[in-house]
C-alpha cells in the first residue's frame, strides 16, 4: 500500500510545483490568486496523504486547520483586489476634476 | 476483504493523483485565465474527493474517516465559492475580456494574456472588432466617440487602425 500513497504524493508535489511556476509567471494578478488557492487545496491533500503514509493520522487536523486558513486567506485577497479598478476610477476622477 | 479494501483505495487514490496532475500541467499550459481556472478546478472537485474516498476506504472503525469526510466537506463548501469570487473578481476587473473578441481566427497577440495593463488597451481592443464588417463602422465611430475621458483616447484610435489594417 505504500508506494500507492507514495505515487500519490508525487502527484501532488508536481502539481504544486506547477502552481508555483504559474503563480510567479502568471500575466495577471488573478492567475497568481488562483495558483494560490490551488497550492493550499494540494497542500490540505499533501498532508491527508503524509499522514497515512507516515502511519500518523494525528496530522489530518493539520489538514483541517490549512483548509480553513486557505480559504480566508485567499477571500481577503480576493475582497482587496475586486474593489481595485472602482478605487482607481475614483482615484482618476478626482484627478481629472482637480 | 481486506485485499479488496486496498485495491479499491489503491485505485482510487491513484485516480485521485492522476486528476491531480491533469489539472497541474492544465493550469500551466492553459492560454487563457478562465481556461486555467478550468483545469484547477479539476483538481478541486475531482482530484480531491477521490484521493480523501481513497483514504477513507484505509481509515477502518476510528475518528481517521470522520475527519477526512470534515475535511471533504469543508473543501466542497470552499472551493466553489472560492473559484465564484475570483472568476467574478476577474470579470468586474475586465480582465478576462481580453480574449473575447474571437469570432472566428484567433490573432497570435490574443492568445496569450496581455503582458502588462490589461485593463484600458484590451478591453477596449476586445471591444471594437466584432463580426468584419461590423467593425469598420464601429472602429470609425468609437474614435470621435471616446474623447470624454482622457486615458482612453489612444488605445481606441489604436484599435481603429488595427481593425482597418485587418480589414484589407
Amino acid at each position: 500500500m505504500e508506494w500507492v500513497y507514495f505515487g500519490t504524493c508525487i502527484a501532488i508535489l508536481i502539481t504544486m510545483v506547477l502552481a508555483v511556476v504559474r503563480g510567479l509567471m502568471g500575466p495577471t494578478i488573478f492567475d497568481r490568486v488562483l495558483a494560490v488557492n490551488m497550492f493550499g487545496t494540494k497542500t490540505v491533500l499533501f498532508i491527508a496523504v503524509m499522514s497515512f503514509l507516515s502511519g500518523r493520522p494525528d496530522f489530518l487536523d493539520l489538514a483541517l486547520a490549512y483548509a480553513l486558513i486557505n480559504f480566508i486567506g485567499v477571500f481577503a485577497v480576493l475582497l482587496f483586489f475586486q474593489s481595485r479598478g472602482v478605487r482607481r476610477e475614483a482615484e482618476a476622477e478626482r484627478e481629472a476634476g482637480k | 476483504m481486506d485485499l479488496l479494501l486496498d485495491i479499491a483505495s489503491a485505485v482510487l487514490l491513484l485516480t485521485g493523483g492522476f486528476l491531480v496532475f491533469v489539472g497541474g500541467v492544465g493550469v500551466m499550459r492553459m492560454p487563457e485565465f478562465f481556461t486555467r481556472m478550468h483545469a484547477a478546478s479539476v483538481t478541486d472537485t475531482g482530484g480531491a474527493a477521490l484521493i480523501l474516498a481513497g483514504l477513507m476506504l484505509q481509515g477502518g472503525l476510528t475518528l481517521v474517516p470522520l475527519k477526512l469526510a470534515a475535511i471533504f466537506l469543508f473543501l466542497f463548501l470552499t472551493s466553489p465559492t472560492a473559484s465564484y469570487a475570483l472568476a467574478n473578481a476577474a470579470l468586474l476587473s475586465g480582465v478576462a475580456t481580453a480574449c473575447r473578441n474571437q469570432t472566428g481566427k484567433q490573432l497570435p497577440e490574443d492568445r496569450m494574456d496581455p503582458p502588462s495593463a490589461p485593463n484600458s488597451e484590451n478591453s477596449l481592443a476586445a471591444e471594437a472588432p466584432a463580426p468584419k464588417t461590423v467593425a469598420r463602422k464601429s472602429a470609425k465611430k468609437a474614435a470621435p466617440k471616446r474623447p470624454t475621458k482622457k486615458a482612453a483616447k489612444k488605445p481606441a484610435k489604436k484599435s481603429a487602425k488595427k481593425a482597418a489594417r485587418k480589414k484589407s
